[in-house]
């Protein structure tokens, strides 16, 4: 009988994980019952899933669901968006406010600058309430 | 693939797209574990595994309204996980290895037979190290055999390849491992 040529270790690998089409899956089951050393190749093959298939899964620790859904949710997305946005502009009206408060004031002398171009409330620029304070943001942002 | 209640991943996916979130949670719960267990086995951090596992599902719904229900939804999801995967490994720039997690075992006193050792669940550590080590694409293609059960024409499709290519991928992982366990074991 006729020695077949030693399949190529790709080919090899295709057989044993049975992927090679009908035509070629016969020729290497032929060649492979007379070869010894591709027996054997086989026979590697077959320890090397064993030992890969000896690794445990890893698990996940929680769902992603509630973080996907959270994330992905436009109604959440809107109604944080906004929030956000609220809470950005007053922390930025904030620091105008006190800004302007602040910037005339001369530090040295304790009293009121001359140079002062401050047009708001003279009630805040003499240590207004925080009601004050909030009455002029609103009717500036009116 | 069927679920427990007969709605395949294709339904679920059309019906997501419309924006049914019970068939959206569905998928997620459905997946997240394999997807998580294939992002560990490809980056070695369960941190990082676990925010790109919620990143695949955000790129999923993002994609929903063009995936085509064609029966290729694992193939599919794992090609955006392997992407983000392989984007985050290009990132770090590493060849390194990583720890899979997991505990560390004893070095085992050398047998007689290497791979008889490590079928005895001996050395585990240095089986995770061997397929850590692997080039990416080997050990992507590996990975998406071993432990998903993917064809080769899944993991084609999955890794944007030709089944050609997917072969010679997992010869030449299996010849690198074989070869890695070997002289790991030789040199003990």
């Amino acid at each position: 009988m006729k020695e077949t040529k030693h399949p190529a270790g790709h080919e090899l690998q295709a057989y044993h994980d049975g992927e090679l089409g009908a035509d070629a899956r016969a020729r290497l089951a032929d060649h492979c019952e007379r070869c010894a050393r591709c027996r054997a190749e086989l026979d590697e093959l077959e320890r090397m899933d064993d030992v890969l298939g000896g690794l445990d899964a890893p698990e996940l620790p929680r769902s992603v669901w509630p973080r996907v859904a959270a994330a992905h949710r436009p109604a959440d997305r809107g109604r944080l968006g906004t929030a956000f946005g609220f809470a950005a502009a007053t922390a930025c009206a904030a620091g105008l406010a006190i800004g302007i408060l602040l910037g005339p004031v001369d530090f040295d002398a304790g009293s009121e600058t001359e140079t002062s171009v401050w047009s708001g409330p003279t009630s805040l620029l003499s240590g207004g309430s925080s009601s004050t304070l909030l009455e002029f943001y609103q009717s500036s942002t009116e | 693939m069927e679920s427990m209640t007969g709605t395949t991943d294709d339904q679920l996916m059309v019906r997501a797209a419309d924006g049914d979130e019970t068939a959206l949670q569905m998928l997620v719960e459905r997946w997240e574990r394999p997807v998580f267990a294939f992002l560990v086995r490809m980056l070695g951090s369960r941190e990082e595994a676990e925010d790109l596992c919620q990143d695949t599902f955000m790129r999923m719904i993002k994609a929903a309204d063009r995936y085509r229900p064609d029966g290729k939804f694992q193939s599919w999801l794992f090609r955006i996980a392997g992407n983000l995967a392989r984007s985050r490994l290009r990132r770090r720039k590493i060849l390194r290895w990583l720890p899979l997690g997991g505990e560390h075992h004893e070095t085992p006193d050398p047998g007689p037979d290497p791979l008889a050792d490590l079928e005895r669940g001996q050395a585990r550590e240095q089986v995770r190290a061997a397929v850590s080590r692997l080039p990416e694409r080997q050990r992507e293609a590996l990975i998406l055999k071993q432990y998903h059960d993917l064809s080769y024409q899944e993991i084609a499709d999955a890794m944007v390849t030709s089944v050609g290519s997917v072969q010679m991928l997992l010869h030449r992982a299996m010849s690198a491992l074989r070869k890695d366990l070997s002289r790991g074991r030789s040199e003990r």
